[in-house]
């Protein structure tokens, strides 16, 4: 050590640059055998990946036929898959799993079932997409019996498993678990509203009962009312109607706003008129322009006007609203006078109009 | 002190300058290399989890309308068209603009797909180049072609954004071919982060794979040498680059051949700046600047996986009015956002991503230029020796080879789209042979790009596209 400092004293700076390049290159070119060496194992890795799984298809396929005819049970398939193979069987199974329904479904559950403890063990596993990989492959084929570690996911740490479990509880048939689901909403609350809604009205009208209870808690966070809101208008709850006109009195939120104006919209009655065309006149466009939205399928003859005059609104979205508004109120005649008449809106009006014709 | 003494200083100066840009630029790439390695490793278990398939049938996904300027492109616009129309995807529409193109695009676009007159009104008021008509396919419902008078992409994207009526719009090139799942996966962010109001995908280069109906169908690398470079390049700038600047959360570029915007946001913005070549770099900047300053929470983010395959130029005049454009565009985006710069109201953007591009990628060419003239000098003038000259082109080199060989590794780490051993093989000769003249000419071309912008120089160039390899069916 003490050699190679006295060498580096006598250098002088120009040699110690040429010196650190002749280092920088060394480990460079260390580098590139190094980066194109593992390049090369990964090809390999890849084609041999590629050629197991090929030999476990044409070993499997067969199998699975035999027993989808009656020919072999369940059990007898065992001994066709060695014990390292238990993931890849089940991966294997996994693909079958979304393309069938009813006895072949259950059939296919039934053969995964001895290796999906292996897969449950994953879940302790520290790698997230793994932990994700497995709650989605439990979901599919060992829903039942795993339901409660799929329930427990949920308040995984990582939002991908969490959100992964609360994708697979979402389902028709499984209300019972809504409550769950619905209790840790404002876990997912970075997640699209709309993605949100398709997901709890996945769950059916069953789950009406409990959104109808989050619409109308004043506590909870707007965003989780607002996607309550968005899933009650994909079930068309009828009751919720009267919650939503509430909501329109007395919050100020706008996606909240915004999406009980849609819910209203939707499954509302002429007896919410009020709070919806008080925001026909609010400042906000968004609302603005989903308030003449309702008013044009709630409306009667005396919003007309309102619609009309919505159509000369500053925001394009708002006179678009109000324009589709007027032809749905049944104020068709007055679209046409303004084609006819070429008004400076006539091009709008005959866009409403021709979309309704197309409709 | 005398004047050779002085112009010694001076001259070992530049030298440190040059040395340190090389050091400091190297080594930026080995970070987001080392950076997309893990990214990648992770992304690739993650999608595992993903079902793509229901993510699809989703009702969840966001409407969204796919913008396709086209100007000249009757080569390939039907084609790309028809990629578009593939897309699995649950709820979209797509406007075609033409740019005024003075080749047959329009009348093209309207055979191929039956398109008649139609009403359609714009929602929004970005200013643009006057449109002459909307037409509508007969056929199919959800495509539309709006002809426009001149203005360049910029103006015909924003456009496609004043008559869009979907939360989201991708901004595409008329003659880029998208996946058939790209768009799903390319969204996939705006469903799992709402704050997300940007979005891009990787380029791929499609020249001499086979398409069919749209699709690629055959990929292998190009047959000439141009291209086969770009396709490292391509690697380099995605695999490597774009992930890596991704982890930091320091995205600064989407390119304008794929990309998804939350279209609020870009009106809000007023849409596309049209005083530049460089429309796509200067949104994404935009979109930091404009929701810093208003205190919106936001992301923009690199996506790995989705695809949208692009022809590249395969003459050296036409690369080079391209690599000059991408050089006149980076200059114009910077320029126009440099308050950004050292901002510390930009967080980690102004202080890290923007510094980057601007001394880095922007100025970088021209310390590399000096670089030459002033080792040259420093040879001649006995101030540096041969061999250390040498041993640091050398070490260049290397540098370079390891980040392309890097970059090929990343590639087979995650997608492995070349299927050929050969193919990979081909790709590690490029990375050596690239260092004699191709990086040269890309360095010439940049600066010669940047005095462009310097000079004030506008426009596009041309671009000669030769259409997709149309594979045969079975």
């Amino acid at each position: 050590m003490a050699a190679l400092r006295e060498i580096l004293s006598n250098l002088v700076l120009q040699d110690r640059i040429f010196l650190l390049l002749g280092i920088t290159i060394a480990i460079l070119l260390v580098l590139i055998v190094f980066f194109a060496f593992l390049t090369i194992a990964l090809r390999l890795r890849n084609i041999r990946k590629a050629g197991l799984w090929q030999s476990l298809e044409a070993r499997w396929e067969p199998l699975i036929l035999d027993v989808m005819t009656g020919e072999l049970s369940p059990d007898d398939t065992r001994q066709f898959v060695a014990a390292h193979e238990a993931l890849y069987f089940v991966d294997y199974l996994l693909r079958f799993a979304n393309r069938f329904r009813g006895r072949e479904a259950a059939v296919i559950t039934e053969l995964a079932r001895p290796y999906l403890p292996r897969l449950a063990a994953r879940l302790d596993e520290a790698d997230p997409s793994r932990r994700a990989r497995a709650i989605r492959t439990l979901s599919i084929l060992g829903r039942e019996e795993y339901a409660e570690v799929i329930v427990a996911a949920l308040d995984d740490p990582s939002p991908l498993v969490a959100m992964i479990a609360a994708r697979a509880l979402a389902s028709q048939d499984q209300p019972q678990h809504a409550a769950a689901l619905l209790a840790r909403l404002d876990r997912f609350d970075t997640w699209s509203l709309n993605y949100l809604v398709s997901m709890l009205s996945a769950m059916g009208p069953a789950v009406a009962p409990q959104l109808r209870r989050i619409l109308g808690d004043t506590q909870a966070p707007p965003q989780t009312r607002a996607v309550a809101a968005g899933a009650l208008r994909e079930l068309r709850d009828y009751e919720s109607g009267q919650i939503a006109a509430r909501v329109l009195e007395t919050e100020t939120e706008r996606e909240l706003l915004a999406a009980a104006l849609r819910l209203v919209g939707d499954v509302g009655s002429p007896e919410f008129l009020g709070p919806i065309r008080r925001l026909a006149r609010t400042d906000d466009p968004v609302v603005r322009g989903l308030a003449l939205r309702a008013l044009g399928r709630l409306g009667t003859d005396d919003d007309l006007l309102l619609l009309r005059q919505g159509m000369e609104d500053q925001s394009q979205w708002v006179a678009l609203h109000a324009a589709r508004g007027l032809r749905q109120a049944g104020g068709n005649h007055l679209l046409e006078e303004l084609v006819i008449t070429g008004h400076s809106k006539s091009d709008l009006a005959r866009q409403v109009l021709a979309e309704g014709n197309s409709s | 002190m005398n004047f050779a003494t002085v112009g010694g200083f001076v001259l070992d100066g530049f030298n440190i300058l040059a040395l340190s840009y090389f050091v400091l630029l190297n080594t930026t790439y080995l970070i987001t290399s080392v950076l997309a390695f893990k990214a990648l490793r992770q992304y690739t278990r993650t999608l595992k989890a993903i079902d793509v398939e229901e993510l699809i049938s989703s009702v969840g996904a966001p409407p969204i309308t796919l913008i396709a300027p086209a100007y000249n492109e009757e080569s390939t616009c039907v084609e790309a068209v028809k990629a578009l129309l593939l897309q699995k995807y649950p709820e979209y529409e797509i406007l075609v603009i033409n740019d005024g193109s003075k080749d047959k695009t329009l009348d093209r676009l309207v055979r191929a797909f039956d398109l008649q007159p139609a009403n359609r009104l714009a929602t929004a008021e970005i200013p643009t180049a006057r449109v002459r008509r909307v037409y509508r396919s007969r056929r199919l419902p959800n495509l539309w072609v709006i002809d426009k008078e001149n203005g360049g992409k910029a103006d015909a994207l924003n456009v496609g954004i004043n008559y869009s009526q979907t939360p989201l719009f991708c901004a595409l090139d008329a003659d880029s071919l998208l996946e058939r799942e790209a768009l799903i996966r390319v969204v996939r962010p705006f469903l799992e982060d709402a704050r997300t109001v940007a979005a891009g995908g990787i380029i791929r280069i499609v020249n001499d794979c086979e398409v069919e109906h749209g699709q690629v169908t055959k990929i292998r690398l190009p047959k000439r040498l141009l291209a086969r470079f770009q396709v490292l390049e391509y690697l380099r700038a995605f695999m490597a680059g774009r992930i890596g600047w991704d982890v930091l959360n320091l995205t600064l570029i989407i390119s304008g051949a794929f990309g998804v915007f939350r279209r609020k946001t870009v009106v809000d913005m007023g849409g596309y700046y049209t005083d530049t070549v460089g429309e796509d770099m200067d949104l994404i900047v935009r979109l930091h600047r404009h929701c810093r300053e208003q205190n919106i929470p936001y992301r923009i983010v690199y996506v790995a996986d989705p695809v949208a395959w692009t022809e590249c130029p395969e003459t050296v005049k036409v690369l080079g009015r391209q690599r000059d454009r991408w050089q006149r565009g980076l200059y114009e985006s910077l320029m126009h956002n440099r308050r950004m710069l050292f901002n510390a109201r930009y967080g980690r953007i102004g202080l890290v991503a923007f510094p980057y591009f601007f001394f880095m990628e922007l100025l970088g060419p021209v310390i590399e230029l000096f670089g030459y003239f002033t080792f040259t000098a420093a040879l001649i003038l006995g101030r540096a020796s041969g061999p250390y000259i040498l041993a640091f082109f050398m070490a260049a080199f290397a540098f370079g080879i390891v980040l392309s060989v890097a970059a090929v590794g990343l590639e087979e780490l995650s997608f492995h789209r070349y299927p050929r051993l050969s193919d990979l093989l081909r790709l590690f000769g490029l990375a050596v042979v690239e260092n004699f003249g191709y990086r040269q000419l890309t360095a010439y071309w940049r600066i010669r790009g940047f005095f462009s912008a310097l000079r004030g120089v506008k426009g596009w160039g041309r671009m000669e596209r030769k259409g997709f390899a149309v594979g045969v069916g079975p």
